[in-house]
């Protein structure tokens, strides 16, 4: 299942202290072939196993003990400066684009950023691991929704037309074409010249791979923030 | 007898009538030129030098002096022919000595040998011999004498009628010039107190009018410098006015009532007074004077409603003044006591304008809760102003002692400390809650330090809040005669500083007791957050996963899932408000990644185009990222709600220590910022964030809501009101 290396599962470590949803997501992920490696209750925890095990990915809610604060991400910006092979996918119960901003930082790639009840949609979540685990990224819809927001006058995205915006979020997401076209009912090819428009008015040099297409946009937004 | 010897004796008989009829000739001839020379209204100075030239040529070339009494025992030269002593010269006589004869008399007197007079020895010095002198009587008065000397011989017999008829003369001129004087002078002095009188009802200002009275006192007498003293109940004086001053001598400067110069005898005596010679003389006023080479004063008494007021006071730069202008001085001066008498009540009520004045700009300042540092600064300002720049200094004790925190024109620095010492005005001030004074710091601990800075002596008022000692308004090297007034003026400064105080501990306590209730709200929202988060939006995350497998498993189109797809709709939008409810108690983005992040997160959940400018760095105080944040929130949420705008712009700037907040819309405008604004909800916060918050709303013109709160930045100085906690 693991892409690139067919012959091995998928391996994904996990830190969430609620243990029902820790268990659930274990099982789910389990019956997709995933081999969960190791399952935590605090963040401490989750990243000395991580770093044990070397999984492909660490999944991990953000507000965890030991401190019941940002102890999650703090532990996945810990792994991401330490091993910056392995993916991050954030479940979270906040919509908080600063949460994913900061966890970006100049890498998109291997980054993901879900809210919790995404879980249920068991073939979304295993596709958002498989991404993140292949170097993709899979952000959640809301959070990029409220990241796109409201633009003020002189925002270049307010040059962008209805669809246009559906499809930077889509790519935001971390979609590609044919994804988009599929969520979007679409051909790829009325995909593809919105991706090129969109490119051309955010003055954005284009790019193939996926994950360079959300870097391209995530660093249109951060470059933006700092803009503002 | 032979017809020669006949002859002879008619030639000699007819020459010496001859003769007599031709001494006789000229001294009618003498007389005419001098009373020509009267007649004409010729100058005394003319008309005495002209007598003495003409009666020495009379008398054959005998020496001819004539000279002026002054007062009881002196005479002053005024005109001279050959004679033993130089125009100008003084002479002391005694009682008994021919002038003093002639004074006493209005006689002719005549020595025929000084040998047996009893100012033998000063005739000697004269080098005279004998003597006849000639009384020149005026009005009654002797007002001097013409006198005749010879070295040895006897003056010849008719000297004296010879020298009374010219003394006539004299009289006659000396008449009519003093009559003509005497007649300038009224003119003089009523014109002088005309002008005075119209500064006066010209409403002029009190300086303008004392300024005036100098200046005519200087054409009055005809000296260039006059000034216009005013006594203290000492007798210590202050120049009020000034004319002519030398560099140096300034209206407000003091003397005390030490010395002999004419100022001094006049408060002693109560009478005008002169100095002919101001060289050695004792006290400030003369010795300035002798120092700036005037060389005579005369000092006389302004009565003000039978007071002595002051002193009006011409000094003389080269000779002394002449006799009998206390007179005319005195004149001048009983006039311009009615004038000043007019200026002096208007002098004290500007005085007391100026105090209440003073007191009252304080008192504003008080009233509009002004930080206490600020009103110890003004408190200082204005009492040294009101106090004539005397030093002043604003001091709060603590346990130690007392620290300088607030002076003007003193010099003691701030932050100056200075330790209790048994017997200091600070010490006993702050265990008798008395006024207190100190003479002299010699002999205590604190002589060098005061040396240092300069302070020679202490007057001092206690500041006293709710009954305890807790400041002092202290005032440097006042001298002791103004103490009292120095005392009652601080006193009235200390009570506001009082009030100060107490205002900015009340501020302090109830600032401090607002943010503890917003801490505590903030504390609370923070638990309320993690519950909900363990809590209710955990187990709703669950129940859509849960719903969500559900659905899975079912069959699609059934009666079941139906059921759970409704369910889960409904668990969902109940999963996404829960969110925002939780975002809106205290958003993550804020505490997680302070203020601009928070911002940047809001205004992402917002309908309306918003434009966010943050500028500060990257974290702040809880506290202040915690108010700053509802601020924009709740505005960004009017705005939505009530101001149809187009667009928001958000500003936020640290500058300084002071964050400021502004939210600007380009909608309707007129928003009520009394009621109907969550804004108003958030006044407490402000306030307990020692921060402002306004509203300008004009219709028509959008909404700016601008609001400042300051930054407590580590390090830097403590806040006024915390510097007023614990002591």
């Amino acid at each position: 299942m693991a892409i690139g290396e067919p012959d091995r599962p998928l391996r994904v470590a996990i830190g969430e202290d609620d243990v029902l949803l820790r268990e659930g997501i274990a099982r789910i992920l389990a019956d997709a072939g995933v081999e969960v490696v190791s399952q935590s209750g605090d963040a401490d925890d989750l990243l000395r196993r991580t770093l044990a095990y070397r999984p492909d990915v660490m999944i991990t809610d953000v507000q965890m003990p030991p401190d019941r604060d940002d102890d999650g991400l703090r532990a996945a910006m810990e792994l991401r400066r330490r091993e910056p092979g392995i993916g991050v996918l954030i479940l979270s119960q906040f919509c908080e684009p600063a949460y994913v901003m900061q966890l970006v930082g100049e890498r998109p790639e291997g980054i993901g950023y879900l809210l919790k009840e995404r879980v249920g949609d068991v073939a979304a979540f295993v596709d958002a691991v498989t991404r993140v685990a292949a170097g993709g990224s899979a952000l959640d819809p809301e959070v990029v929704a409220r990241m796109l927001g409201r633009r003020p006058q002189g925002d270049p995205l307010r040059q962008l037309s209805a669809r246009e915006l559906a499809t930077l979020a889509a790519m935001a997401e971390g979609k590609s074409n044919l994804g988009i076209a599929q969520a979007l009912l679409l051909s790829q090819a009325s995909v593809e010249k919105h991706v090129t428009a969109i490119f051309r008015k955010l003055r954005i040099a284009p790019a193939d791979t996926e994950h360079r297409r959300v870097r391209a946009v995530l660093t249109y937004l951060r470059a933006d923030d700092r803009r503002r | 007898m032979s017809g020669d010897e006949r002859a002879t004796q008619v030639v000699e008989v007819a020459t010496a009538e001859l003769d007599g009829l031709r001494a006789l000739a000229e001294e009618r001839a003498a007389l005419l030129r001098v009373a020509e020379l009267v007649a004409q209204d010729g100058s005394p100075a003319e008309v005495f030098a002209t007598v003495v030239t003409e009666a020495s040529r009379l008398l054959r070339g005998q020496a001819m002096t004539l000279s002026r009494f002054e007062g009881a025992g002196e005479l002053v030269v005024v005109a001279s022919c050959y004679g033993p002593a130089p125009v100008g010269d003084r002479v002391v006589f005694e009682a008994g000595t021919l002038p003093d004869r002639v004074l006493r008399r209005a006689a002719v007197v005549r020595v025929d040998d000084y040998a047996g007079e009893r100012d033998a020895a000063l005739a000697r010095s004269y080098g005279l011999g004998a003597a006849v002198s000639a009384p020149v009587t005026v009005s009654d008065a002797v007002w001097g004498m013409l006198t005749a000397t010879s070295a040895s011989q006897p003056l010849p017999p008719g000297t004296e009628d010879r020298l009374a008829q010219f003394a006539q003369l004299i009289a006659v001129a000396v008449g009519n010039s003093q009559a003509r004087t005497e007649l300038t002078t009224l003119a003089d002095e009523q014109a002088a107190l005309r002008r005075i009188a119209e500064l006066s009802a010209r409403g002029m200002s009190a300086d303008d009018v004392l300024r005036a009275v100098a200046v005519e006192g200087s054409r009055l007498s005809g000296v260039d410098f006059t000034t216009v003293l005013r006594f203290e109940p000492d007798g210590s004086t202050e120049i009020v006015a000034i004319d002519g001053a030398p560099a140096g001598v300034v209206v407000g400067m003091r003397a005390s009532a030490a010395g002999d110069g004419a100022v001094q005898q006049l408060w002693r005596t109560g009478r005008a007074a002169r100095v002919d010679d101001l060289a050695g003389v004792a006290g400030r006023w003369p010795q300035i004077a002798h120092r700036a080479a005037f060389t005579a004063s005369v000092a006389a008494p302004i009565l003000l409603q039978g007071a002595l007021w002051g002193a009006l006071v011409v000094v003389s730069r080269d000779h002394p003044l002449r006799r009998g202008i206390e007179d005319l001085l005195v004149r001048f001066a009983d006039q311009v006591g009615i004038a000043i008498s007019a200026v002096d009540a208007r002098l004290r009520l500007r005085a007391l304008a100026d105090e209440q004045a003073a007191l009252l700009r304080v008192a504003e300042l008080v009233a509009r809760g002004a930080a206490a540092d600020e009103v110890f600064v003004a408190i200082s300002d204005e009492a040294s102003a009101l106090l004539g720049e005397l030093p002043v200094a604003l001091m709060l004790y603590d346990d130690a002692g007392a620290v300088v925190v607030a002076t003007c024109n003193c010099p003691a620095p701030v932050g100056l400390h200075v330790p209790f010492s048994a017997g200091t005005a600070i010490d006993r001030m702050y265990r008798t809650g008395k006024p207190a004074h100190m003479d002299t710091y010699d002999d205590t601990p604190l002589a060098d330090v005061t040396r240092e800075v300069g302070i020679t002596s202490t007057t001092a008022v206690p500041i006293i809040v709710e009954g305890r000692v807790r400041a002092a308004l202290v005032s440097s090297n006042v001298a002791a005669t103004t103490r009292t007034a120095v005392e009652a003026r601080l006193a009235q400064f200390a009570e506001l500083a009082a009030v100060a105080i107490a205002n900015a501990e009340t501020q302090a306590k109830l600032t401090a007791s607002r943010a503890r209730v917003v801490a505590t709200a903030d504390e609370t929202r923070r638990r309320l957050q993690r519950d909900v988060h363990d809590g209710a939006q955990q187990r709703l995350v669950h129940a859509v996963i849960a719903l969500k497998m559900a659905r899975n498993t079912v069959e699609v189109d059934s009666a079941a899932s139906g059921f759970v797809e409704e369910a889960l709709t409904n668990v969902e939008r109940a999963s996404s408000e829960l969110r925002d409810i939780v975002h809106g108690i205290l958003p993550r983005s804020l505490t997680h990644g302070g203020l601009r992040i928070g911002l940047e997160s809001l205004v992402g959940g917002v309908t309306l185009p918003v434009d966010v400018r943050v500028t500060t760095p990257p974290r702040l105080p809880t506290a202040v990222e915690t108010t700053a944040y509802f601020i924009v929130a709740e505005s960004l949420t009017n705005a939505v709600k009530h101001s149809r705008a187009r667009s928001v712009s958000v500003s936020v700037d640290l500058e300084g220590d002071t964050l400021v907040i502004e939210i600007r819309d380009d909608g309707v405008g007129g928003a009520d910022a009394t009621r109907g604004t969550g804004l108003t909800g958030l006044l407490d916060r402000v306030d307990a964030a020692n921060g402002s918050l306004t509203i300008i709303s004009a219709p028509g013109e959008g909404t700016a809501v601008h609001a400042e709160l300051p930054v407590d930045i580590p390090g830097d100085q403590r806040a006024p009101a915390d510097a007023l906690q614990g002591w």
